[in-house]
């Protein structure tokens, strides 16, 4: 399955240290995100992605391995992202 | 110009710019009261008003600019949410009232002040409709069986629906008359002439269907809380889409056709009188066919001009309090609600 | 002119025909009260404040009267109304004035929502603010009282107000309430402050009002940009610490403190994110009010 930013969705993010903010001017929600997340966000941000590609993204940015515990984190943020109205599936 | 003091400022901007400090006052206050507040910045701004008024009432329409704004990207979210959580069963969603002002880019959207999100899906999707929206947080707001009973079998709807999450309220509907009123209009003809408006599967009504249904929503509401503001949708509505000449037949005919005639004659009426809202001759004489016997055409203008009048006058008076409550009863009489009536009669007494 | 160049029988006679005008800090609020109490509570607190020409425009009017029906002689009580619309419950004749307090707090947030309004003290020091969010029981108010009587300057003890297009902080300074124990600590550190009668059995149990100092009501009209953002908690027998806040957090905890966050979309994000790059942000648990003067002294001191 790929993913991609909410077509309405415009965010601003900010940065302080490791911890980021992102605000969707769509939503009005303002996200506060941890490293794995919001590499992810701008990951989907940018184009569409699927689950192995965000995985090898994440751990090219942030230095992490790209194991089982990381696609299971992905997967929750996905879950939480799509939720959230963030981002969602393109029909294939 | 007449009518109310604030309906006198919607109809003449330029009047703005000679308000006093206690006209201004009044003005908010009456504007507050009346949910009118951001349809005043917003002619103000638009005018360029905006630059040449004091700097403190100023502020007060700055305020409540944005946070018409902030109403505006909350429906266009809601709108999309429900986008996300239908889209896997295709069905054809008609966005109704102020939702669909603003998605389809309409003046009426403009200043406007939205409540609950209102659609209309086929009759036979209704339960698959249902069933995906409480996939997706949505629940039918706490009422009791009775209630639950008088949505889906008297009015045929499913009871009034909030998203859990983000408390936002959501009607779906299958018609925009419910089935018991005096005029059951076909909904299969609405869903024919559906406006697309650039999301996939999400519709607006057809030009005169959208001033129909307008129409109806301000006389056949058991609340005539909102009278003026209602008008002011379908003036609204009239003043874009009449811009077409060849609208008007086509309003008369499509009233014929959904056996909408009697209250278009009747809207018709109040807009001249509280808005001069501008309309062909040919037009007005058209709706010459559904004019009422003449004892009952004066009352129900009166009744009707009271009623839109009264919530206006600050503190209101006796006599615009009973025309509403006559507008109430005949908004109740017309959809043939009875037993519904009985008992919410009953409830208001053990209130008392 | 200024509100104590009036008598208190002008004062009550104005408040009477509800021609009672004054400003308060980028407000002119309009009294209408018949009520002995609010006309000499406005008269003993809102001295230095300056008085507004009846005939301008009135953001806000406030009217303190006694509900209407047989109960005003059973049980005498007083009412809000504003713009025909009453937002509380009536309370009982004795808290007339902390009725119009409470009643002005509600018509300031309900209606200047062209800015951004924080459920927060404000105080200034050094051309930058210090914002202190917190719910009831926070000990703001306490706090707010005591710092504006050792060098800080009272820009608000519960609203704060920011204006989106410069990211600037804008004083409404007006009477500090002080509830319960805090009324006694006050006073016994900061004996020359004026504080109001004391009304008791409120919601909020025991209340008074400290009338703000004149300096910081002839200056309510210098507004002031970010210097710290500080989130007290009241603990008794807690001494005094300033621990530091990740600012990521600060951003959404002030948010969630807004009453119109939402309403200001992208630009209020902005307002907070640049008012939280610009301050240093604590935490602050204390319960030693001489030991937290202190403290922020040093803080005001100390390099942005």
């Amino acid at each position: 399955m790929t993913w991609h930013l909410n077509p309405i969705s415009k965010l601003s993010w900010r940065r302080w240290d490791d911890q980021w903010v992102a605000y969707d001017a769509a939503s009005d929600d303002t996200h506060q995100l941890d490293p794995v997340a919001a590499v992810a966000l701008m990951c989907f941000e940018e184009g569409p992605y699927d689950l192995a590609a965000v995985a090898a993204q994440v751990a090219v940015e942030l230095d992490l391995p790209n194991d089982r515990s990381l696609s299971q984190r992905l997967g929750d943020v996905v879950k939480q992202f799509t939720l959230l109205g963030l981002i969602e599936p393109i029909a294939s | 110009m007449i009518g109310t003091p604030l309906s006198a400022v919607l109809a003449e901007p330029n009047a703005m710019a000679d308000l006093s400090g206690r006209d201004w006052e009044r003005l908010f206050e009456q504007a507050r009261t009346t949910n009118l507040l951001a349809r005043i910045a917003l002619v103000a701004f638009d005018h360029g008003h905006a630059a040449k008024l004091p700097p403190r009432p100023r502020n007060h329409l700055e305020a409540a600019r944005r946070q018409a704004a902030w109403q505006h990207r909350t429906v266009r979210w809601e709108v999309d949410c429900i986008r996300r959580a239908l889209a896997p069963l295709a069905t054809p969603v008609i966005l109704l009232k102020g939702a669909a002002y603003l998605l389809a880019d309409l003046p009426a959207a403009k200043g406007r002040l939205f409540s609950d999100v209102d659609i209309m899906v086929p009759r036979d999707r209704l339960g698959q409709v249902e069933r995906a929206l409480f996939a997706h947080g949505w629940h039918i707001q706490s009422i009791d069986a009775y209630d639950q009973r008088y949505y889906r079998e008297w009015m045929h709807e499913l009871p009034p629906m909030i998203h859990a999450r983000r408390q936002t309220a959501l009607d779906v509907h299958h018609t925009i008359a419910p089935l018991t009123a005096r005029y059951p209009v076909d909904a299969a003809k609405l869903l024919a002439a559906r406006t697309p408006i650039g999301i996939a599967d999400f519709f607006v009504l057809a030009p005169a269907d959208m001033v129909l249904h307008s129409i109806i929503h301000l006389f056949q509401e058991g609340q005539f809380e909102h009278g003026l503001r209602d008008l002011l949708d379908v003036d609204d509505l009239l003043r874009h889409f009449g811009r077409d000449p060849s609208f008007w037949h086509g309003l008369t005919d499509r009233a014929a056709e959904h056996g909408l005639g009697r209250p278009l004659y009747y809207a018709a009426q109040q807009l001249r009188y509280f808005l001069a809202t501008p309309m062909p001759a040919d037009f007005l004489a058209s709706l010459e066919r559904f004019r009422p016997g003449g004892a009952t055409r004066s009352a129900m203008d009166a009744i009707l001009r009271a009623g839109i009048a009264g919530h206006q006058s600050q503190g209101g008076h006796a006599f615009a309090d009973v025309s509403r409550w006559f507008l109430y009863i005949r908004g109740h009489y017309l959809r043939l609600l009875i037993p519904h009536l009985i008992r919410k009669g009953w409830h208001q007494q053990e209130e008392e | 002119m200024i509100l104590s160049e009036l008598s208190s029988d002008e004062v009550a006679g104005r408040a009477r025909g509800g021609a009672l005008a004054l400003w308060c800090g980028p407000f002119v609020v309009r009294v209408a009260s018949a009520i002995p109490a609010v006309a000499r509570g406005i008269h003993l607190l809102y001295a230095d404040h300056a008085l507004a020409d009846d005939a301008d425009f009135a953001d806000v009017c406030v009217t303190i009267a006694p509900p209407p029906g047989l109960r005003a002689w059973l049980r005498p009580q007083v009412e809000f109304t504003f713009g025909g619309e009453r937002p509380m419950t009536p309370l009982a004749l004795d808290q007339a004035f902390p009725l119009f307090e409470w009643a002005l707090n509600w018509s300031i947030a309900s209606t200047a929502n062209h800015y951004l309004i924080l459920h927060a003290a404000v105080i200034e020091r050094e051309g930058r603010v210090l914002i202190m969010p917190g719910p009831p029981g926070s000990g703001k108010s306490t706090l707010t009282a005591a710092l504006v009587n050792s060098g800080w300057r009272l820009f608000s003890d519960e609203l704060t107000l920011i204006d989106t297009e410069r990211t600037e902080i804008v004083p409404v300074p007006r009477p500090i309430s002080l509830k319960n124990q805090s009324i006694a600590t006050i006073r016994g550190l900061f004996p020359q402050a004026l504080l109001s009668e004391v009304v008791h059995n409120t919601q909020k149990g025991s209340v008074a009002h400290m009338r703000p100092l004149r300096e910081h009501i002839q200056r309510a009209a210098d507004a002031a940009g970010p210097g710290w953002v500080v989130f007290p908690e009241f603990a008794h027998g807690a001494g005094a610490t300033l621990v530091p806040r990740a600012k990521a957090d600060t951003l959404l905890q002030l948010g969630s403190n807004a009453f119109n966050y939402h309403v200001h979309g992208v630009a209020g994000f902005e307002a907070l994110a640049t008012i939280v790059d610009h301050s240093r942000c604590f935490d602050f648990p204390y319960g030693d009010l001489a030991e937290a003067i202190r403290l922020f002294d040093d803080l005001s001191s100390q390099a942005p």
